[in-house]
């Protein structure tokens, strides 16, 4: 296989695991907000340490796994150190 | 409010160290071969740090910490999900495309946007479009963030508003000049560090302060229940403007100019996959610090006459003279950092995009180095006049600008370079019917947030609709360059 069609074939498959990735957190968080937030009085919201649970498990708990996804990925998964 | 003396020398100390970090970049740059490429790229030499801090500072304008703190003290948990989408802005702005962007920019020598467009699409037309559409929402942009600085200055140093404005220039534009990408890359390294230390700072002093995060949603219950759950006071997020918020706050990153230039000026992979990692690190502990802070800020002060002063009270009241000095420059270096790759993106959207592009005559490099020069400062002289008569809504122009960006240019990116049907009709006809898309809901007698959604999603809907329906119908580019590009 020459070099450059590996380099767009990379460049796609990057951009597709980038966009699965993307479009399954947002979807996460909405449908978990959707679920444990919205509909919720105030006086009815519970707490994790303090903080509202339905903001720990729609926001807080996504965007971490997100970035730790986003870290491990770049880091050690995506290829083409010596470009 | 009375602002102690240490903490203004202590602040404006902070506008000295900047210029001497440019004169140091400038020193490093003078010899470059290629004036415009050191200039504009940074020779194309930047590692994982310098990349991922002027990225992220390019990001984070004077509205993170002076805008979204008013936010979200007003609007209370909801807002956590409103910001939730700086969780993808390293994989969108860098991982997604990076390696594709950054390996056509230097193989086809683009050092703006605009560039990319007339390389990818061999259209002129498309460059000088997109050239215009970068100076009409980037002066907008520019004029929302001065306004934003002077008001800080004002408020520390007692100058009145012209005289804080011109301060304010005077330091942005020395230090832009002189240092070009590598002064504000070298710069936004310091801007970073002190933007990320900062905000942690005042996250741990604030929880504190409020007695912890129980006794703070307790205190948040005691003022408003609906603080505590979505959509949050006054129906603010709706669920459906929730999911819009991930795309102008999150996707809309790959489209905006002074933030997609700076993946052209990564050295190598390697740099742009680990910068990519940093990016998604350091605005999760900025936008967490940020958030953390105002809501214990609501239940310390419950109420405020002017929300967007919600910042640098906290940081006057609760940090001490000495610490606020050096926190106060969180927002100021926020501020500066945009202006600066902005200045930098609409200058060269003058001079390379439509200067160069539609002059005759080849123009010299010593030419091109005094041209360059002297449009940064003339920009600079005319946001400065268009500062003084400041508008209202400041929060709603960077929105829009950014909106106007994202509108005109995620389309023509993302299928431009991964789908090899894209023709240049194609291309330019998406742009400019995402811009009027987008300006159209805010113009035209339509609720703007049709549906409950941003106006963003409609115009990336539309523009990819005409984006695949004009392209197959238009002529196509040649075979021998597009096996080239997609082989």
């Amino acid at each position: 296989m020459d070099k450059k069609s590996s380099h767009y074939e990379l460049c796609l498959k990057e951009f597709k695991i980038c966009g699965i990735l993307t479009m399954a957190y947002i979807l996460i968080c909405c449908l978990l907000c959707g679920i444990f937030g919205y509909g919720l009085s105030g006086t009815e919201a519970t707490f994790i340490l303090g903080i509202p649970a339905w903001a720990v498990i729609g926001v807080f708990i996504p965007w971490i796994i997100m970035v730790v996804i986003t870290t491990i990925y770049g880091l050690f998964i995506m290829e083409g150190d010596e470009e | 409010m009375e602002v102690a003396m240490i903490t203004k020398v202590l602040f404006f100390a902070y506008f000295i160290v900047l210029i001497c970090i440019s004169i140091l970049a400038y020193m490093k740059r003078k010899n470059a071969k290629n004036f415009q490429e050191e200039y504009y790229v940074g020779g194309r030499s930047f590692g994982p740090w310098l990349v991922a801090f002027v990225w992220a500072t390019s990001w984070t304008s004077g509205g993170t910490f002076i805008g979204t703190p008013s936010v979200y003290y007003s609007y209370g948990w909801t807002t956590i999900l409103w910001q939730a989408g700086a969780a993808i802005l390293g994989i969108c702005g860098m991982l997604m495309i990076g390696r594709r962007i950054s390996r056509f920019a230097a193989t086809h020598n683009c050092l703006t946007l605009p560039d990319l467009f007339v390389e990818r699409f061999q259209s002129r037309t498309m460059g000088v479009v997109a050239a215009l559409s970068i100076i009409v929402f980037g002066v907008a942009y520019i004029v929302s963030q001065y306004t934003a600085a002077t008001r800080i200055i004002e408020t520390f140093f007692g100058f009145d508003y012209t005289t804080a404005l011109i301060l304010f220039a005077a330091v942005t534009a020395i230090y832009t000049i002189i240092g070009g990408i590598r002064g504000v890359a070298y710069n936004a390294l310091v801007q970073g560090v002190i933007m990320l230390g900062g905000s942690v700072i005042i996250a741990v002093i604030m929880v504190r302060e409020a007695g912890g995060l129980a006794a703070i949603t307790q205190a948040q219950l005691e003022i408003d229940p609906m603080l505590l759950v979505p959509p949050g006071p006054d129906n603010y997020l709706p669920l459906a403007t929730g999911f819009s918020t991930f795309f102008t706050l999150g996707v809309a990153v790959m489209a905006q100019p002074h933030v997609i230039t700076r993946v052209f000026s990564v050295k190598d992979v390697k740099s742009l996959k680990r910068a990519g990692a940093l990016i998604s690190i350091i605005c999760m502990i900025w936008f967490f610090a940020l958030f953390l802070s105002a809501q214990a800020a609501r239940a310390l002060i419950p109420s405020i006459e002017v929300s967007d002063q919600i910042f640098p009270t906290i940081v006057l009241t609760y940090c001490g003279k000495y610490l606020a000095g050096i926190l106060m420059c969180a927002p100021f270096a926020a501020v500066m950092s945009t202006v600066s790759s902005l200045t930098m993106v609409c200058s060269s959207a003058l001079i390379k995009d439509i200067y160069q592009r539609t002059s005759k005559e080849e123009v010299s490099p010593d030419k091109i180095k005094k041209i360059t020069y002297g449009v940064t400062l003339v920009l600079a002289a005319v946001v400065v006049v268009l500062s003084l008569n400041p508008p209202a809504f400041l929060q709603d122009i960077v929105m829009f600008a950014i909106n106007g960006f994202a509108a005109s240019f995620t389309i023509p990116i993302v299928f431009g370079f991964f789908w090899k049907g894209a023709t240049p009709t194609g291309g330019l006809v998406s742009m400019v019917s995402g811009f009027l898309v987008l300006i159209g809901l805010y113009v035209l007698p339509v609720p703007t947030n049709l549906l409950g959604f941003n106006p963003l999603i409609w115009a990336l809907v539309i523009s990819s609709i005409v984006m695949v329906v004009v392209s197959r119908y238009t002529k196509k580019q040649k075979d021998v360059f597009l096996a080239e590009l997609f082989q």
